[in-house]
Formats: structure tokens, sequence, C-alpha cells
């Protein structure tokens, strides 16, 4: 037995792929999931997720069940054994976010960062270009951001729309200087 | 006989005995051999530049990083940036580079050292190129042509410290607190002085230290300095 998962439009998929991860899966032009039982999990990426969609769960085998969880609800239609999929509280996250902002921020890295900037070396560089040495504050924001709210994908491009208005205040200092040109890629 | 054979293969070996040797040497044969011999050089540097702008252009972060951020200004515009923007030729004076607001990039193929310094001139010369797509440049204004090289030379590398240590590292003068600081003054008060506009070092030197805070402190498109 095949199940199938319609979204109501294309559209809709792609706003909602993001929160699913199917695994074994893929997913036709149609915009369906099809995938036989037994054979397959799927996770959503929510956080205050609660019950069989909490956070890590796995679900298998919706034939035979009806799951509500965190704006997703999933209800067996018809004897096709296609499920119609609605979401509902997720749209209002979903508005939030854009494509222009990562939505992952790996730990490692800005570990990484960090013990390179609290290294020898590092040390070293920041006395021969600025004079004296640094306590790496800025890595070690980061990190921490990362080990609270690094799973979060809105938070996650918050924090990185944060640092472009940061960057943006510290960088018109050469403003008075020269003007900036009008340019489409300014826009 | 033609020019090729002459400068090629066991010919070319032949006249370079007979030079070195002086037997049967004829004077004409004697300015014709140094005159090949300067030829022959200037082609082995510029084939020689070509392969190291290809190789920077391919697998320099910097540079890469640099041309990436180039090509997004770039979007929507007539002019187009590519290969052809950077040519190698010779320099009669003493400079790495130079940069022209319509012609592009030059690098002087006579000037440099290996392929890393190629590396540092070409990113020296790219973020001319970005500032000037950038921002409203009048290249014939002390106060634009220093802020540029300012950050021209914080941002390409060309101050890291190894390489500066190598150059000037047992020299009187040379500090490692704020080295990096004094390397770039130096580089602009240099490059200004080469100013149309500008009657002294002292004046490049006063012209370099009013826009200093102000250019030093932006590390456009870097996030920070990267080398």
């Amino acid at each position: 037995m095949i199940i199938t998962i319609k979204f109501e439009s294309k559209e809709k998929l792609v706003s909602m792929k993001q929160y699913i991860t199917v695994v074994g899966v893929s997913v036709n032009q149609e915009g369906t999931f099809s995938w036989r039982p037994g054979t397959f999990y799927m996770k959503i990426h929510e956080e205050s997720a609660a019950g069989p969609f909490a956070k890590g769960a796995e679900i298998s085998d919706l034939s035979n069940s009806s799951a509500i969880g965190c704006g997703i609800s999933i209800n067996q239609e018809g004897g096709d054994g296609s499920i119609r999929v609605k979401e509902s509280s997720l749209r209002k996250k979903q508005e939030r976010m854009s494509t222009k902002y990562p939505t992952t921020m790996s730990c490692r890295e800005a570990f990484d960062q960090l013990t390179s900037c609290y290294s020898i070396g590092g040390q070293f560089r920041s006395y021969y270009r600025y004079g004296d040495f640094t306590s790496c504050d800025k890595q070690v924001s980061k990190f921490k951001f990362c080990i609270i709210h690094g799973n979060d994908p809105v938070k996650v491009q918050e924090w990185y729309k944060d640092q472009v208005s940061n960057n943006k205040a510290l960088e018109n200092t050469s403003g008075v200087i020269w003007q900036e040109r009008e340019t489409t890629a300014n826009k | 006989m033609n020019s090729s054979g002459d400068n090629a293969g066991f010919e070319w070996w032949r006249r370079t005995m007979q030079y070195k040797t002086g037997i049967g040497l004829t004077p004409e044969e004697k300015t014709r051999y140094e005159d090949d011999s300067k030829a022959r050089e200037l082609k082995k540097e510029c084939l020689k530049c070509y392969e190291y702008r290809d190789w920077m252009l391919k697998y320099s972060p910097t540079v890469r990083f640099m041309v990436q951020a180039i090509t997004k200004l770039n979007k929507g515009s007539d002019s187009k940036f590519d290969d052809s923007k950077i040519i190698c030729d010779y320099c009669p004076d003493w400079k790495g580079g130079g940069f022209h607001p319509e012609l592009g990039i030059l690098l002087c193929q006579n000037r440099l050292r290996d392929k890393w310094h190629l590396e540092d001139t070409l990113s020296h010369e790219l973020i001319h190129y970005f500032d000037d797509l950038k921002w409203q440049i009048d290249w014939l204004n002390l106060k634009h042509h220093a802020c540029s090289e300012i950050r021209a030379s914080s941002l390409s590398g060309e101050c890291r410290f190894w390489e500066e240590f190598k150059r000037r590292g047992f020299r009187t003068g040379f500090h490692v607190a704020r080295g990096h600081q004094d390397c770039v003054r130096r580089r602009a008060i240099i490059s200004v002085s080469g100013n149309p506009n500008c009657q002294s070092k002292e004046h490049a030197a006063k012209i370099v230290d009013e826009v200093w805070d102000s250019c030093f402190a932006d590390t456009r498109p870097f996030d920070e300095i990267y080398r």
C-alpha cells in the first residue's frame, strides 16, 4: 500500500519542506511524498513540538493513525491512502524567515574560531595588527549563542541579521571620505 | 634562418656557447645575441606571469573572494569583469602593478618575485577595483586615493607579519606592536606620493593621517582583516 501526502499547493510544499525531513522518500514534481509503510520515518524540525512530532521523534506507518502536533495535522482521507497535510501556526513563523540568511550554524566552526582566536598565533596577530591582545568577545558570544540557540532556524537567522546591521554601523566609517555609488547590488 | 629557429633548441645553445667563449663571435652577432636574450627573458616572464595569474584566479582564497565581490557589484552593469581586465606587462618604474578605472589591472611581470608576491599584488589591485565600483572615487583627490591605498595595503596581505619581517625584520624602526599599521601607513604614503596632485612626501603623510581612522577601520568586503 502506497501512502501519499498531498500538499494543498506546490508553494505550500516549498514553504513546508524546510521543516520536514523524510528519509527514504523522494519529492516528485507534483509536490507529493510517496513511500511504503515500514520503510520510512518523518521528522519535524520544531523545538516546541509535543506528542508524536516532538523533536527527534519518529513516525512510522501513518496508514492507520491520525497525528496532530505543532500546527501540522495529518488526517487519513479516502480509500486511496492519501493524507492531506495542513499547516497553521508554522505559517506565522515562516513569514519571519527569508532565504537571504543561513538557517543553520555549526558549533564546531564557532568553537574553532574561538580557539584560533585564543591561540598564541591569534593573540600574536592581534598584537601585530592593533598593538594589544584581544579577549575574543565576538567569538565567545557566537559560541555561546550557538550552544543555546543553534538548532532554532528562526533565531539563527535573527543572529545573522544582527551581525549585518552591526557591521553596517561600523563600516560606515569611510563614508565621510567618499560617496557610495547607486548600484542594483546595494538595493 | 628564421628567428624562432635561432631562439630555440640546439641553435640557441650553440649561440650561447659562442657568446660565452667568444669563439667566432662578431660584434654584430654579439649585439644580436644580447637583444635576443632580452626578448627571450621578457617572453618567459610574461608567460610565467599569466600562468600565476590563472592559478590565483582559480585557487587563491583572497583573489577568488575579491572577484566574487566585484562580480556581485557588477551585477546589472554593462561592463564585465573577467580575465581580460588583468594583464601582464613590462614596467620601467619600481612597482608591482597598477589599476586604471577603465583599462583594468596591470601586473608588472618584471617586478614580481614569485607566485605569492603576485597574489599580494593582485589582491591589492582588486581592492582598488572594488573601491572604484562601490564608491564615487576621484583618483586625483588625495583623500580618496589615500583611503583606497590604506584599505588595499591593509587587506591584501602584503603587510602580514611574516612578509613584513622577511623584508624589514632586522632594520631599525621595525616594531611588532602595531607593525601592521606602520607597514600600511608607510606603503600608503609612498603610493600617494606618486599622485600628480601630491606636492611632497610630507604632504602625502598629512593626507594619510587625516583619513586614517575612517579608512583603516573599514574592512569591506571582508568581515575583518583576513590575512
